[in-house]
C-alpha cells in the first residue's frame, strides 16, 4: 500500500464499519466525512462529526464544525487550525500504511475523544500522558528519559505530572535549579556545573530509601540522570513559556483551569476594563 | 459481579419516576388527616414545631476503648437504646410525634393544639420547650452504671412554621418526612453547639414573646423562660413518673444482649426489618452520606409558588440516588435523612471484607451517585422545573459498621452507628454541591489509586461515574477496571480496545 492522499484515505474509511462509524460523504480535497459515535465507560455516546484529512500517510481529524470540542484549545491539545494533535509525529507517528495502522489510527482518536469528555468534566487534562506544548515536548521527552534511569519514585512522578521546578540562589556556582514533587523540594542541580548539589545525598531511586541508603555519586549513572532531569525540566518549562508568547492574544474557550491563555485574557479584560489615568 | 453506572439504565429509569409524579397535589393538613402512608404524589402543608434533640456524648461512647471493637459498639448501642425508651415513654405521653430517631439525634412534631385554638402557635411552642426540657431532665437519668452507660448530654433545637410532610417511605415505610425552613433550622439550633440546653431560633423566640438575639444558637433558654412555658404547657407528666415507668418497662422488657453477626455481602440482601439487638449485624463495610446541597433554600424559594416542583425533585431526585446505591451498588440504604441518603457498601465473603475492593466500589458509587444526580436534574429541567442551586455532596467513610433496630418492641428504630457512621457524615459536611471527600480511615484502606484520585485533601469535584472509572482503572484499580471491561462489553471491539490506548496528544507551535 502507498501513501497518496486517495489511498490513506481509503484505508481509513475501510475502518468505519468496525467502528461503527457512518461515512458522511467525501470533500472536495478527498477528505472523508464521518459521524463517529464514541463510547464512555458510563454508556453515554456522544457522536463527533468529523473531517479527516490526509498528508501522504499521515492524517489528521477536526470537527466538521465545532461542537463538542473548543476551536482552538492548547491545554485540549487542538491546534489552531481546529485540527486534533493526536500526537507528536517525531516520536509517536503513526504511518497509515495499511489496515491494522490505519485501526491503531482510529482508536488512537477515539481514545482522545474519550479523554475530551474527562477534560471537559474535570477543567484539567486527565491523565499524565498528555506531551508537552510545542518545542518543549523534545526537552519533556528527554526528562522522561532521564526519570526512567533513575527509576521509581521519580520515573512515576514524571510520568504523572507531578515534577516541577524553580530557580533559586547564586552562589559561586551560580543559580541552582530545583526540583519539585508537587511543590515540595526533592533536589538540586547547579545550572552553570551541571551537576547535582550535594553528591553525598541518599540516591534517589530505592536505594537511597534503604536503612544504610546508597549515596547518589556511586549509585551507577543517577547522579549524572538526576543532573540531566533538572536541566530537561527546566528548559522544558522554558520553552512552555515561550509556547504561550507565542499564543499571547488568543482568545480563550475557558474550558480548563490554570490555562495560560485564560490568565491572559483576564489581564487584557482587566486593562480594558480599567479607566485612563488622568 | 461487576458494579457499574450505566447512562441508559439510569435515564430510563428517572423518565419513570417523573411520570409517577406528573400530578401532585399539595393539601393543608389538620388534624384528622394521617401523617403515615402519604401517597408519593401527595404533600401536606403543616403548620406545626419541629423540634431536634441532639444526644452530644454518642461520640465519647463510641471512643470509650482505643479499638472500635465489640465492647464499644454494645455500649454505644445500649446508651441509645436506653435513651431511646426513654423519649418514646415522653413523646407518646406529651401528643409528640416522632419524626426520626437518626443515631444521636431525634426529630419529633408538636402539631397540637392546631390552629383552629387562639394563639395556637404560642401554645405548641411552649409545649415544645417543656418537652425538651423534659427529655434533657429524663435522658440524665437513664444511664446505666452498672452496665457503664452514661446518661445522655441533650441539646435541642426548636423552630415551628410550615412545612411541606412527604412521604419518606421506601417499599414498606411509611413515616412522614417534613421539607421546608423549620425542620432544617431547629437542626441547625440543636447540631449548632455542644452545650446543652434549650435553642429557640428568632422566629420561634418572637412567637413566645421574648427578644431577638444575635446568636440564637448560643443563646440558651434560661430557667425562668423554661419555667413559664412549663407552668403554660401543663403536659400533665412529670420526669419521675416517666423514669419510674422506663424502670418498670426495663424490668418487664429487658434490653436484650447485643449479639452481633456478620451479612454476607452483598448488604443489598440485608433485611434490617428483621434486626434486633439479639440479632444484630457488624462488619467492615463503607458508610457513604450523599447530600442535596442547597436544597433548603430551594424549598423556602420555592414553597409558596411551586410546592409542587419542590415534592417532583425531592422524590425523582431521591428514588434515583437510592436505585443507585441498592441496584447498581448492591449497597444498603439505611434510611433517608430529610435530603440526604446514607447508605452502606460491603464487598468480601461471609468470612472477612475486601477491604480496598469497598473502597474502590464506594469510590465508584459516589461517583455514580453523582452522574444520576445531574441525569435527574436535566430531566426535570427538560419539563420546565428551576433546579438551581442544587448540588450533591459526598462523604464516605471505611470501618467497622453495625446495623440493628432500636427502640420499643413493635416500634423499634433502623439504626446504624459507629465511627465511620460519624466520620461519614462529617465528610460529608466538608463538602460543596461539587465535591466528594473520603474518609481517612478509607484513605488508608484504598487502592494506590483511590488515593491518587483524592490527592492529599482527600476531597475531589466533579467526580462522576466516567471519571471515577477512568482515573481508578487507569492507575491499575482491579474493582475499576471490572467495571470499565463490563461497559465495553457489547460496544464494538475497536472502540473497546480504544478505550485502554494510551495515548500522548502533543500540541503544535504556531
Amino acid at each position: 500500500m502507498t501513501g497518496t492522499l486517495a489511498s490513506t484515505i481509503d484505508t481509513l474509511a475501510a475502518c468505519l464499519p468496525a467502528l461503527g462509524a457512518t461515512e458522511l460523504g467525501r470533500g472536495s480535497g478527498g477528505e472523508l466525512d464521518v459521524a463517529l459515535p464514541v463510547t464512555l465507560s458510563d454508556g453515554r455516546c456522544p457522536v463527533y462529526h468529523l473531517r479527516v484529512s490526509a498528508a501522504g500517510a499521515s492524517a489528521s481529524a477536526s470537527e466538521v464544525t465545532p461542537t463538542l470540542l473548543p476551536t482552538f484549545c492548547p491545554e485540549r491539545h487542538i491546534n489552531v487550525d481546529g485540527s486534533f494533535c493526536l500526537y507528536w509525529r517525531p516520536i509517536d507517528d503513526i504511518v497509515i500504511d495499511g489496515p491494522s495502522s490505519a485501526m491503531i489510527w482510529w482508536e488512537t482518536l477515539v481514545r482522545f475523544l474519550q479523554l475530551q469528555t474527562r477534560a471537559a468534566r474535570r477543567r484539567h487534562w486527565p491523565d499524565g500522558h498528555g506531551r508537552a506544548h510545542g518545542a518543549a515536548a523534545i526537552h519533556q521527552f528527554r526528562a522522561e528519559r532521564a526519570a526512567e534511569r533513575l527509576g521509581d519514585p521519580l520515573f512515576t512522578d514524571m510520568r504523572d505530572g507531578r515534577l516541577s521546578v524553580v530557580m533559586h540562589g547564586s552562589g559561586a556556582e551560580g543559580p541552582g535549579i530545583r526540583v519539585l514533587r508537587d511543590g515540595q523540594r526533592v533536589f538540586a542541580t547547579w545550572l552553570r556545573s551541571r551537576r547535582v548539589v550535594n553528591l553525598r545525598r541518599p540516591c534517589l531511586c530505592t536505594a537511597g530509601q534503604k536503612p544504610r541508603p546508597r549515596v547518589i555519586r556511586s549509585c551507577g549513572d543517577h547522579a549524572a540522570a538526576a543532573a540531566r532531569l533538572a536541566l530537561e525540566l527546566h528548559k522544558m518549562a522554558e520553552q512552555e513559556r515561550d509556547f504561550w508568547k507565542d499564543f499571547e492574544g488568543h482568545p480563550c474557550c475557558g474550558t480548563m483551569d490554570d490555562c495560560p491563555l485564560a490568565q491572559k485574557s483576564i489581564i487584557e479584560a482587566t486593562r480594558v476594563a480599567q479607566p485612563e489615568a488622568v | 459481579m461487576p458494579k457499574n453506572w450505566n447512562y441508559d439504565r439510569a435515564a430510563k429509569h428517572i423518565d419513570r419516576k417523573i411520570e409517577e409524579v406528573e400530578t401532585v397535589s399539595i393539601v393543608d393538613y389538620h388534624r384528622d388527616m394521617s401523617l403515615e402512608n402519604i401517597p408519593g404524589n401527595k404533600a401536606y402543608r403543616v403548620d406545626a414545631v419541629h423540634l431536634y434533640a441532639d444526644i452530644l456524648n454518642l461520640d465519647d461512647m463510641l471512643h470509650v476503648t482505643a479499638e472500635e471493637g465489640v465492647t464499644c459498639h454494645k455500649r454505644t448501642l445500649r446508651f441509645l437504646n436506653l435513651h431511646y425508651r426513654a423519649v418514646h415513654r415522653i413523646l407518646s405521653r406529651c401528643e409528640a410525634r416522632r419524626v426520626d430517631f437518626h443515631n444521636q439525634r431525634l426529630h419529633a412534631l408538636v402539631a397540637r393544639p392546631s390552629n383552629t385554638e387562639n394563639n395556637a402557635e404560642t401554645k405548641r411552642i411552649r409545649r415544645a420547650v417543656a418537652i425538651a426540657q423534659l427529655i434533657i431532665d429524663v435522658l440524665e437519668e437513664t444511664g446505666d452504671s452498672d452496665e457503664f452507660i452514661p446518661s445522655a448530654k441533650v441539646r435541642v433545637g426548636i423552630d415551628a412554621g410550615e412545612a411541606l410532610a412527604v412521604n419518606n417511605g421506601r417499599r414498606g415505610g411509611r413515616e412522614p418526612l417534613f421539607l421546608g425552613a423549620p425542620a432544617n433550622h431547629a437542626a441547625k439550633m440543636s447540631g449548632g453547639g455542644s452545650r446543652v440546653g434549650i435553642y429557640l431560633t428568632n422566629n420561634a423566640r418572637t412567637v413566645i414573646g421574648l427578644a431577638t438575639v444575635d446568636k440564637p444558637a448560643a443563646t440558651a433558654l434560661t430557667t425562668a423562660e423554661i419555667k413559664e412555658c412549663q407552668d403554660e404547657a401543663r403536659l400533665g407528666v412529670s420526669k419521675d413518673t416517666i423514669v419510674k415507668e422506663w424502670r418498670e418497662d426495663l424490668e418487664k422488657n429487658p434490653i436484650g444482649t447485643f449479639i452481633f453477626s456478620r451479612h454476607t455481602p452483598p448488604l443489598r440482601t440485608l433485611d434490617i426489618t428483621a434486626l434486633t439487638p439479639s440479632n444484630s449485624k457488624r462488619q467492615e463495610a463503607a458508610s457513604v452520606y450523599a447530600d442535596i446541597d442547597g436544597f433548603t433554600a430551594y424549598v423556602a424559594k420555592h414553597i409558596d409558588d411551586a410546592a409542587e416542583d419542590v415534592v417532583r425533585v425531592f422524590h425523582v431526585i431521591r428514588a434515583e440516588l437510592d436505585r443507585v446505591l441498592t441496584c447498581d451498588f448492591d449497597g444498603r440504604r439505611i434510611r433517608f435523612i430529610g435530603d440526604c441518603l446514607h447508605g452502606l457498601l460491603c464487598d468480601g465473603t461471609a468470612h472477612s471484607t475486601d477491604d480496598p475492593e469497598s473502597v474502590s466500589t464506594a469510590t465508584l458509587c459516589a461517583g455514580a451517585l453523582r452522574s444520576s444526580f445531574e441525569l435527574a436534574l436535566e430531566k426535570l429541567q427538560d419539563q420546565g422545573i428551576d433546579v438551581d442551586g442544587l448540588g450533591l455532596a459526598i462523604g464516605f467513610e471505611f470501618g467497622p459498621m453495625t446495623v440493628t433496630r432500636l427502640g420499643m418492641q413493635g416500634d423499634r428504630v433502623r439504626c446504624s452507628v459507629s465511627r465511620g457512621v460519624l466520620a461519614s457524615e462529617t465528610e460529608q459536611s466538608r463538602c460543596g454541591g461539587d465535591e466528594t471527600a473520603i474518609g481517612a480511615s478509607a484513605y488508608d484502606a484504598g487502592t494506590q489509586a483511590v488515593r491518587d484520585l483524592f490527592g492529599t485533601k482527600r476531597k475531589v469535584n466533579a467526580l462522576d461515574y466516567n471519571e471515577a472509572v477512568e482515573a481508578l482503572s487507569q492507575k491499575g484499580d482491579k474493582t475499576a477496571a471490572l467495571a470499565k471491561r463490563e461497559a465495553f462489553a457489547l460496544v464494538a471491539p475497536a472502540i473497546a480496545s480504544a478505550s485502554d490506548r494510551i495515548v500522548r496528544p502533543y500540541t503544535e507551535s504556531k
